[in-house]
């Protein structure tokens, strides 16, 4: 099931908030238990045991390795918790590169539920957390609806205290809940789904300027993809009491690749920075091994985003240039406003052709700056038809409008401005949800 | 305050739109002429059952229409989209825009012509092409098709002649929001291509029908800023004339009233998409007989050619698998017409 659909909304939303109203104690974790494990099974059917696998091993594993506090035992832990996901994500890509062809359909959000329950038994082995003593609450945490299958990754620790006490239905949460979920909705809806059909009618032109075109409006559809679920994922997580950290910090306004990367899917950067980076050294020791940790943890990240080679070269392609940022003169262009941000957004809008464009991104790239037929009437027709749209998704992706809202927000006429916006976006969102017919979800492959 | 009243009338929408959508029981939408999607077999163990559920709960949902509505003058109006999913409107007129597929009318070119070598090898066979609408107005789209892209195509490649009946229309020649030609332009139409296979053209008395109002195909892809159409069918003395259809095992009218409820009102003209017609006209003054491959298009255009035969055999190829022709009962001298839009010339791929 996805977030933006009229199942989910109408029926399943209103029966699980009905039902957590209703309950009280620790049944409202067992409401959100059984519905999260539901909202799986919907769409994954046969593969929610996966998930239950993993919620059932993460759980007594961590109590066990509270108690048999060593490494060896730590490393087992996580070579059993990842074992679903390198069968599910990896083994085909391993077998490919010994020419023997594997597949296997990759359980909706594995990465992501995986990946919490591995920091969950790091957690709790490093002592930064207790192990829960209660399934159903690890359980609530561990396979929420609302972060399930597109993240973020959320931490323990960061909801430990709000999962394991009765939490009460707040009418101010949940206000903010159903602010943040709309606008999460809306931009799903109205902006990433019609983005992301734009790039379909962009497709066949043979023009440098249209694959410039689709490198951008792909960057710029997957952001308001992403962020929307995250925004989603907050919305919802309020309305039921727990607070999740923030994904997205406006990641396309970034003076650099090593600040865009600060900005874009901030759980996984964090993910990888304490459970990767750090316990390797860090920046902390001699510039080889610096270059070597960086480059280990952006081949990892391009991996965890797909099992192919694209998408290797995709994350070392970041990794290189955070290094060049850190090591070479390329360090001044991000000093110099706009020109540092020309130089982020040219580095991302081409880095993203491997992410998108797996096949042959090469290709892609050699066409962007070929510049042949660049001014073709066909190009100038669907240019001039879709860069209102563009520049209006690069204002909402900009902090303009947080800025303007945090200046007026203290004044009446912006709270009813607010709710208006509220219930327009809602209905507005609901127009292209049932109107467009194209509602792609992109996150299969993570 | 304005917190709890938000919270308010947005549950206040979703629970009287899933509750009304429960309840719907519309089972076609006549904006965009299809039938909804009927509620699926309830199977919890099927992964299909709940894309199923999803599909019908979307079909359903209360003010759908309305939404779709909505969001149509959104693109238009604050996106300002030249198109909308390919459909624009101009001088009243709505056109959609298709891109010239030479590899799809190569194609064609090629099954026609295994078609005449294999059946038709010692008859007289024809081909037309219709122009679309957007051919009689200036052009919008820089890669949009047009006629003359198709036209040297097909006479290059087709073993038959091509019969060119561009300078017979206009833009009024067809619907505001269909793709379609209107029946009431087409007698001169009509007389042109009898006479051009070498047949004597008897007209048919008629008396000019309409219904209304006529959503086209392209209505619900529109900025609304055109009006519904009006439908004319021209009735005329069908008393002799027998129309069989092969699918159902039975006759079907020549304009199929009951079709004012259908999802798409063209279904009148000889009761819309078949794989194969039998029309028989015992009052017909001239005993000369017609096979005729067709899309929709000719669906309008054949009952106009009522009087000019005794018989016409009428086979849509996107319904009607070619290898099995000989299986049917042709009229072993009949005149053989292909008669195709360039809609269809230029997405062949149907053609079975």
């Amino acid at each position: 099931m996805v977030f933006s659909s009229i199942t989910f909304i109408f029926y399943f939303l209103v029966i699980v908030i009905s039902l957590y109203a209703i309950a009280k104690g620790a049944l409202r974790n067992g409401v959100l238990l059984l519905s999260s494990l539901f909202f799986y099974f919907y769409g994954e059917g046969k593969m929610t045991i996966i998930l239950i696998a993993v919620l059932v091993f993460s759980y007594y594993y961590a109590r066990f390795i509270e108690i048999h506090h060593q490494r060896i035992f730590l490393a087992l832990g996580l070579v059993i918790t990842f074992l679903p996901l390198v069968y599910y994500k990896y083994s085909g890509f391993i077998l490919e590169n010994f020419g023997i062809i594997y597949r296997v359909a990759l359980p909706l959000g594995i990465s992501f539920f995986s990946f919490q329950a591995a920091s969950y038994i790091i957690d709790v082995y490093r002592a930064q957390v207790k192990a829960s003593r209660s399934i159903l609450n690890y359980g609530t945490y561990l396979t929420f609806f609302g972060q399930l299958v597109a993240g973020p990754i959320v931490r323990y620790e960061t909801i430990a205290k709000e999962v394991e006490r009765e939490r009460k239905i707040d009418i101010d949460e949940c206000y903010y809940g159903l602010r943040r979920f709309t606008i999460g909705f809306a931009k799903k809806c109205i902006i990433a789904n019609t983005l992301g059909a734009i790039v379909l009618e962009f497709e066949g032109v043979d023009s440098s300027i249209i694959y410039w075109s689709i490198a951008i409006f792909e960057v710029v559809q997957l952001y308001f993809d992403f962020s929307a679920y995250s925004d989603m994922a907050i919305g919802l997580g309020l309305v039921f009491g727990l607070h999740f950290l923030e994904n997205f910090d406006y990641p396309l306004y970034a003076p650099s690749i090593r600040d865009f990367w600060r900005r874009w899917h901030m759980s996984l950067g964090t993910w990888f920075k304490d459970y990767v980076y750090f316990p390797l050294g860090g920046s902390r020791c001699k510039t080889s091994k610096h270059i070597f940790n960086l480059l280990l943890v952006w081949l990892l990240t391009g991996l965890w985003h797909g099992a192919a080679y694209s998408f290797i070269i995709w994350g070392l392609y970041f990794g290189i240039f955070i290094i060049l940022e850190r090591y070479t003169p390329l360090k001044k262009i991000t000093e110099v406003p706009i020109l540092r941000n020309i130089y982020c957004l040219f580095v991302v809008f081409v880095g993203f052709v491997f992410f998108n464009h797996s096949a042959d991104p090469f290709g892609f790239i050699i066409k962007m700056f070929t510049f042949e037929g660049a001014l073709s009437n066909e190009a100038l027709y669907l240019l001039s038809s879709y860069l209102p749209i563009l520049i209006i998704s690069c204002i909402l992706a900009s902090p303009l409008l947080k800025k303007i809202y945090e200046r007026f927000k203290d004044l009446k006429w912006m709270h009813y401005l607010e709710a208006l916006g509220i219930i327009v976006l809602f209905i507005g969102s609901l127009a292209y949800l049932v109107g467009a017919g194209f509602d792609p979800f992109l996150y299969f492959r993570f | 305050m304005y917190k709890k009243i938000t919270l308010l009338i947005v549950v206040i929408i979703v629970l009287s739109m899933s509750v009304l959508t429960v309840f719907s029981n519309r089972t076609i939408s006549y904006l965009e002429r299809r039938y909804l999607d009927t509620f699926p077999k309830v199977d919890l163990a099927d992964p299909d059952f709940y894309e199923d559920l999803d599909d019908y709960l979307s079909d359903h949902l209360f003010f759908r229409d309305e939404l779709i509505t909505l969001r149509n003058l959104t693109n238009r109006y604050l996106f300002h989209f030249k198109d909308n999913d390919g459909v624009y409107s101009k001088d009243g007129y709505l056109f959609d825009i298709l891109k010239f597929d030479a590899e799809s009318v190569s194609d064609l070119i090629l099954k026609t012509n295994e078609l005449k070598d294999s059946y038709f090898s010692d008859r007289e066979v024809y081909f037309i092409g219709i122009p679309r609408k957007n051919d009689y107005s200036e052009l919008y789209h820089p890669s949009d098709l047009r006629f003359d892209d198709i036209r040297q195509l097909l006479i290059d490649g087709l073993d038959m002649p091509l019969i060119d009946i561009s300078g017979l229309l206009s833009l009024d020649s067809y619907y505001h929001t269909d793709i379609h030609w209107r029946q009431d332009k087409l007698k001169d139409v009509a007389r042109y291509i009898v006479e051009a296979i070498g047949d004597i053209y008897v007209p048919v008395t008629t008396e000019a029908r309409e219904v209304y109002p006529f959503y086209g195909s392209l209505f619900s892809k529109s900025f609304y800023d055109v009006n519904p159409d009006i439908l004319y069918y021209l009735e005329g003395d069908f008393n002799g004339v027998r129309v069989y259809d092969l699918e159902k095992d039975s006759e079907v009218p020549v304009y199929d009233k009951e079709a004012t409820t259908h999802p798409d009102l063209y279904d009148i003209y000889l009761d819309g998409p078949s794989a194969y017609l039998r029309i028989e006209n015992e009052d017909a003054k001239i005993d000369q007989r017609l096979i005729v491959f067709r899309d929709s298009f000719a669906s309008s255009l054949l009952p106009l050619l009522i009087d000019s035969y005794s018989r016409i055999d009428v086979i849509d190829l996107r319904y009607f698998d070619a290898s099995l022709i000989e299986s049917l009962d042709l009229d072993d001298k009949a005149k053989v017409l292909f008669i195709y839009g360039s809609e269809f010339i230029d997405q062949s791929g149907a053609l079975r």
